[in-house]
């Protein structure tokens, strides 16, 4: 195969793969063509570098090989015994285009077997007109995690006391003198595929409601007075936006989400905090909320969620129990990911048989599903078994920060 | 021209006056959020369309909320994209969907339309106050919740709960009664018990402050002089108030009188306590107690599978924005579901027509309660008493009746049939 103006990455390619060549059935890889130039034009940047930004940390560990081509299709070489881990890119990678694109956008090649295809498949690609500029390689190091990632929001064991009016007053009184910055944290949000390594997709950031209340409040049960609580998550979730507000070493810049009210979501803090966000990341940044709050005025949600879509926001409705999952319809409100929590009673409906769990997952697609508060890896065959590919959770972060390998992993994650 | 001299409606002028003496183009947009539904028009939803306009320099909130944008040589499809923009922040107002574009968004070429905008200026539409207290109230805070509680006066309490029947209609414009709601009045309760506070100004506050009230209601209808009641009550609870040992009381004791109680519960709660609503609703039904799915309006039928619920009544509440927008293929599954459905806030005969069009037989609301009245005063022999007052002193709880009415016996003994609706 020879032709003329190829650009530098596909003659680069095409000596790559007359090496394969000379010995077809020893190939150690397979390929994944990805047609990203098919992807909306006025967002393709943006979607090659996220794509881009994804396959890299494989690339770094793993010695997979990509190529760009001049009409910004991608190539990608990967390690034929990794399939779980590139199942788990292209789930990422699905779920950050546009739906509609989704469908055509990946084609696997066994090389072993479909050699000749794939030469075919090049031929009619490579050597094409560039169309676009070429993704720009910047690799933004994500800094480290910092340490006790326990997610515990709404965690709290039953105390004899509950939060009282006074209580809340104290709360938020001294909520204002306090360096915010000590009590944010954060935990993965990651892609979970077979038995593949958990890929970060984003990451939530939050205020620790129990080191909150270990600090403020001993022996306060929070569930005792629910509408108190969520007067006091709401003032926490305007603190913590309004740290993001503050920041400005960049580590709140993309890949991550937090939780607000809609009243927040209409305020000139939001606002704010928009104004800080370049048009670039705001689709890879999740608004999350309560059904609570959605559900006590749904004519606010709906303004609240298309100003924020409309700005590229994506919305993810949280603290959904298997219970209240029946109640939601993830399309009818337009959000783009449901947060389930998990619990043992999930285990305890699947082995009465209990068919409605698995109708409630499909209903709103299982791949729009995160199972959240996962402590074990029960939770994540459990999550499989239902269709779901998306978990947060003190395992998955155990996970995560159990070797050096993987944690240089989280620090390409970020775009 | 009194208009003109104050405020945001002159600079208006004054600014163009200086802008006009330029050769280019300028266009003025007038937004008229006024005409938007009262519960789209506040600062923070105002705020929100001042950010799509961008750092332009020439945006003005009129005193009555429409937004004013200046702008020049700016192309056609540019400011398209802007109104798409700020329209989509309302899908469901009746101002953009029953309306031509630029009810809501009107643009005016400076250099041919100049005198028609001026004039527009003049005419500010809509001029009530968004919020019309007269009094000013503090808000409702973490800090002065308790104290307003403990505050309040037991009978100030007692004194804002009110009853308010559920009717049927029946053949020759005959109704029947079918149960009484016992709630407490948002405004009395303003008024007299807790006056110092807005106590819608924070939801969260005001649900915790309820879980108190509930209680007092319970109180009230078991201490109260009612001689009447019908076979069927129904009271708002919070699903924790459920499982007060004071609500298993009085649920014993109604039962004991052949009375059934509906619990009113909140969409919002039952997300709040999913485990706790499906536990309430076995508890109440084995007891022959029903549960009804309160504050679902033509946004939850269209964007909430109600039905899931599986509550024994559901009530919806009516607006005018049901003529046009909502799902019929949701009622006709309630209905198949034979899950009873209520039309509330019925304030006109309109209410009603559509309830009757749509199959619904169960109303409530300041309609019903005139025609309560209405039939009432026909049979009432004393004709000292108005329509409106006939109204408060049927809708009040016995501790005042008996000082306002001189017909007791005919609250005693309403002329009207019962029906049990199971």
């Amino acid at each position: 195969m020879v032709k003329n103006n190829l650009t530098r990455q596909e003659t680069q390619l095409l000596l790559y793969i007359k090496k394969l060549e000379k010995d077809i059935n020893k190939i150690p890889y397979d390929v994944l063509y990805l047609k990203t130039s098919q992807l909306p034009e006025k967002q393709k940047n943006r979607f090659l570098k996220a794509i881009n930004d994804m396959i890299q940390p494989m690339v770094l560990l793993h010695k997979w090989q990509k190529f760009f081509l001049a009409n910004d299709d991608i190539v990608l070489f990967f390690s034929a015994t990794q399939k779980d881990e590139l199942e788990a890119i292209i789930f990422k990678i699905n779920f950050f285009v546009p739906e509609e694109n989704a469908y055509e956008l990946t084609k696997v090649y066994n090389l072993k077997k479909q050699f000749k295809e794939f030469l075919e498949c090049l031929n009619s690609k490579i050597g094409r007109k560039k169309e676009n500029k070429n993704v720009q390689k910047k690799e933004n190091v994500f800094e480290a995690l910092p340490n006790n990632l326990d997610k515990e929001k709404n965690e709290d064991k039953p105390k004899k006391q509950p939060l009282t009016p006074k209580m809340l007053s104290m709360v938020e009184n001294s909520l204002k003198g306090t360096d915010f910055a000590n009590m944010i944290r954060r935990q993965s949000i990651c892609v979970v595929v077979g038995s593949s390594q958990p890929q970060p997709m984003f990451d939530e950031v939050f205020v620790s409601v129990s080191d909150l209340r270990d600090t403020l409040l001993p022996n306060v049960d929070f569930s005792l007075t629910p509408w108190l609580f969520q007067h006091l998550t709401e003032t926490l979730d305007k603190r913590v936006l309004s740290n993001i507000n503050r920041h400005d070493d960049g580590s709140f810049k993309s890949h991550f989400s937090i939780n607000l009210n809609v009243s927040t979501i209409l305020s000139p803090d939001f606002i704010s905090f928009d104004k800080g966000i370049p048009n670039a990341f705001k689709n890879t940044i999740f608004l999350e909320l309560q059904p609570v709050d959605i559900f006590s005025d749904l004519a606010s949600y709906i303004m609240a969620k298309n100003f924020a879509k409309e700005r590229g926001y994506k919305i993810c409705i949280d603290g959904i129990s298997h219970t209240s999952l029946q109640y939601i319809d993830r399309e009818r409100l337009d959000a783009d990911l449901l947060k389930v929590f998990w619990s043992q009673d999930i285990i305890n409906r699947i082995e009465k048989n209990d068919e409605n769990i698995f109708l409630d997952i499909k209903k709103n697609g299982p791949s729009r599903v995160v199972l959240a508060r996962v402590d074990d890896a029960k939770a994540i065959d459990i999550g499989h078994t239902l269709g779901i590919n998306i978990f947060q959770g003190r395992y998955i972060q155990k996970l995560l920060t159990s070797s050096p390998e993987k944690r240089r992993v989280n620090s390409f994650y970020m775009g | 021209m009194d208009a003109l001299n104050q405020g945001p409606e002159q600079q208006i002028i004054d600014t163009l006056e200086r802008l006009l003496k330029s050769p280019d183009i300028f266009y003025a947009v007038r937004i008229f959020v006024s005409r938007l539904l009262p519960v789209h028009q506040n600062n923070n939803k105002i705020a929100i369309i001042f950010h799509i306009l961008g750092e332009n320099n020439y945006i003005y909130k009129l005193s009555n909320q429409d937004v004013i944008l200046l702008i020049r040589n700016v192309k056609k499809k540019q400011l398209e994209q802007l109104f798409d923009s700020i329209r989509s922040l309302f899908p469901r107002d009746p101002a953009i969907l029953k309306n031509p574009p630029e009810y809501f968004i009107k643009t005016y070429n400076l250099k041919s339309e100049y005198r028609s905008f001026v004039q527009d200026l003049n005419k500010l539409e809509n001029e009530e106050k968004i919020n019309k207290n007269e009094k000013y109230k503090i808000p409702l805070t973490p800090e002065n919740l308790e104290e307003e509680i403990q505050r309040a006066k037991l009978s100030d309490i007692v004194d804002a709960i009110r009853k308010q029947p559920v009717i049927t209609l029946a053949a020759q414009q005959k109704i029947k009664i079918l149960f009484y709601e016992f709630f407490t009045s948002t405004t009395l309760l303003g008024q007299k018990a807790i006056p110092n506070v807005n106590l819608l100004s924070d939801p969260w506050l005001f649900q915790h402050l309820t879980e108190t009230l509930d209680l007092k209601v319970i109180d009230a209808i078991q201490n109260s002089k009612l001689a009447f009641l019908p076979p069927v009550i129904s009271l708002n609870l919070n699903i924790s108030s459920l499982f007060n040992p004071i609500f298993s009381d009085f649920s014993y004791k109604m039962l004991e009188k052949n009375i059934t109680i509906i619990a009113e519960i909140q969409v919002r709660d039952i997300f709040s306590n999913p485990d706790g609503y499906i536990k309430a609703k076995e508890m109440l039904n084995k007891m022959g107690h029903k549960i009804l799915l309160d504050g679902v309006n033509h946004n939850s039928l269209l964007f909430l599978d109600v039905i899931s619920f599986n509550p024994d009544l559901i009530k919806i509440i009516w607006s005018s924005q049901l003529e046009d927008d909502y799902d019929i293929e949701r009622l006709k599954q309630i209905r198949e579901k034979n899950q009873k459905i209520i039309l509330c806030r019925c304030d006109d005969e309109k209410a009603l027509m559509w309830g009757v069009n749509n199959k619904i037989r169960l109303f409530q609301g300041v309609f019903v309660d005139k025609m309560v009245a209405a039939l009432t005063k026909k049979i009432c022999k004393n004709l000292s008493c108005s329509l409106a007052e006939c109204i408060e002193n049927l809708n009040a709880m016995p501790s005042n009746i008996y000082s306002k009415c001189q017909n007791t016996e005919i609250i005693d003994n309403p002329p009207f049939e019962t029906e049990k609706i199971w």
